[in-house]
């Protein structure tokens, strides 16, 4: 699959099972978590 | 959710319990604004980088081994923003490789130095902008007391100063610039740009010294996160000047003393590229934005035009092209607190439930990477 594929498929949150499936789950996750780390 | 639970409530390890106990009576307060702060949050090392992950599992197509132009980002591995970036690089078709200061022992690196391109891992890239943002030394995983850990980091400061200071590579916020930016050199710069600051000290006797005359708060010099081990990150965030210090000892380092300014609200201003994107931020202190921020409100909020004119001048003069500043709205008028070069946005968009500045972001690096990747590499050809 192409890169963008990949990315869209992500986006979508239909993702198949597998590592892609798994980096979206770790990855929503810690899109859920908002922290102020300015410099 | 805005925290861990874990990351705000854990206090500082009391002082050292083994002192001898000809010392143990003659413990004094430690710096003022290392009293009462108890912002600590471990920062992962576990990498989120979709391109990464997508690239190592060889789920993507590796194309035709010549050289892929790329965006490079140099930063650390819990940085969600470059993270979304990554994501929305790949949605575009825009390679992204990432160095991440608390990963980087293990990488496998070349960089040429009289072509422009690096290999990382197995892939040929060639950078055509690079950003850094967070690569702090502090995260690398060697403990600097040992030989091998100052080797290590000293490798590593200098290449990473190396590679963010090429000018071959398009830099985002180049550090050559922003590395001198310092709150100090802030302030001057922006009232030479006409907007007002406030007036300020520095000194190592913070109860002694009023700028302004009336109340004034207390401000560290440098960043407002310590790295003291990798990865454990502990706030320095603005408190109250308390005058009863006036007789206490000096402190051990240098802070500055503001001017408290009694403001209707507070401004976060975005710059990316020649856009200006406004959020008006309600606390009550300012210290609330760190230490309770799920009780700060944020929402859009449009700027007066000749403010927005006064900070991309700014911008400009700095090299800044994606950047935060802070400011506080007193009477009509705007007031110069700070500029984040770092900057974090997802926690104002969180609050303010929009997108925009990610968006702004992406759309402003990918048209660059764009204007940048149809340079043909024979430009560099010796």
């Amino acid at each position: 699959m192409s890169l963008q594929e990949l990315a869209a498929l992500v986006r979508s949150g239909e993702v198949p099972e597998g590592p892609l499936a798994e980096f979206a789950a770790e990855y929503r996750a810690a899109a859920e978590v908002f922290r102020k780390k300015d410099d | 959710m805005t925290e861990g639970a874990d990351d705000r409530a854990r206090p500082f390890e009391p002082a050292e319990p083994d002192l001898p106990p000809d010392l143990a009576h003659d413990l004094r307060p430690g710096p003022l604004l290392l009293q009462g702060q108890d912002y600590f949050f471990r920062s992962s090392d576990t990498s989120l980088d979709f391109q990464e992950r997508v690239h190592r599992a060889d789920l993507v197509d590796d194309g035709d081994g010549d050289p892929t132009p790329c965006v490079l980002v140099l930063a650390r591995a819990a940085d969600m923003e470059m993270n979304e970036l990554s994501l929305a690089l790949a949605e575009r078709g825009i390679r992204m490789v990432r160095i991440d200061a608390d990963r980087c022992l293990d990488v496998a690196l070349t960089v040429y130095t009289e072509t422009p391109l690096i290999e990382f891992e197995r892939w040929l890239l060639r950078p055509v902008l690079v950003w850094r943002r967070h690569f702090d030394i502090s995260a690398v995983p060697a403990d600097p007391t040992t030989v091998h850990g100052a080797y290590v980091r000293e490798q590593w400061r200098a290449v990473s100063g190396w590679l963010s200071g090429r000018s071959d590579w398009e830099q985002i916020n180049p550090v050559r610039s922003s590395a001198h930016l310092d709150r100090l050199t802030q302030l001057r710069d922006a009232a030479e740009f006409g907007l007002r600051v406030p007036r300020t000290s520095v000194t190592t006797l913070p109860g002694r010294t009023r700028p302004g005359g009336g109340r004034c708060i207390v401000k560290t010099a440098g960043h407002h996160l310590l790295e003291p081990e990798p990865g454990e990150l502990r706030g320095l965030f603005p408190r109250p000047q308390d005058v009863r210090r006036a007789a206490e000892a000096r402190e051990p380092a240098p802070v500055l003393v503001q001017q408290y300014l009694a403001a209707e609200h507070e401004i976060r201003a975005f710059v990316v590229g020649e856009r200006v994107i406004g959020y008006r931020v309600d606390k009550l202190d300012p210290a609330q934005l760190w230490v309770d921020p799920d009780s700060v409100a944020v929402q859009p909020v449009e700027l007066p035009e000749q403010l927005t004119t006064r900070l991309l001048a700014l911008c400009r003069f700095w090299r800044l092209q994606v950047a935060a500043i802070d400011l506080l709205a007193v009477g009509g008028e705007h007031v110069f607190l700070e500029v984040n070069v770092n900057c974090d946005w997802r926690w104002f968009e969180h609050r303010a439930q929009d997108s925009a500045v990610s968006e702004a972001v992406h759309s402003w690096v990918a048209e660059r990477f764009e204007q940048l990747a149809d340079v043909p590499l024979q430009r560099w050809a010796g």
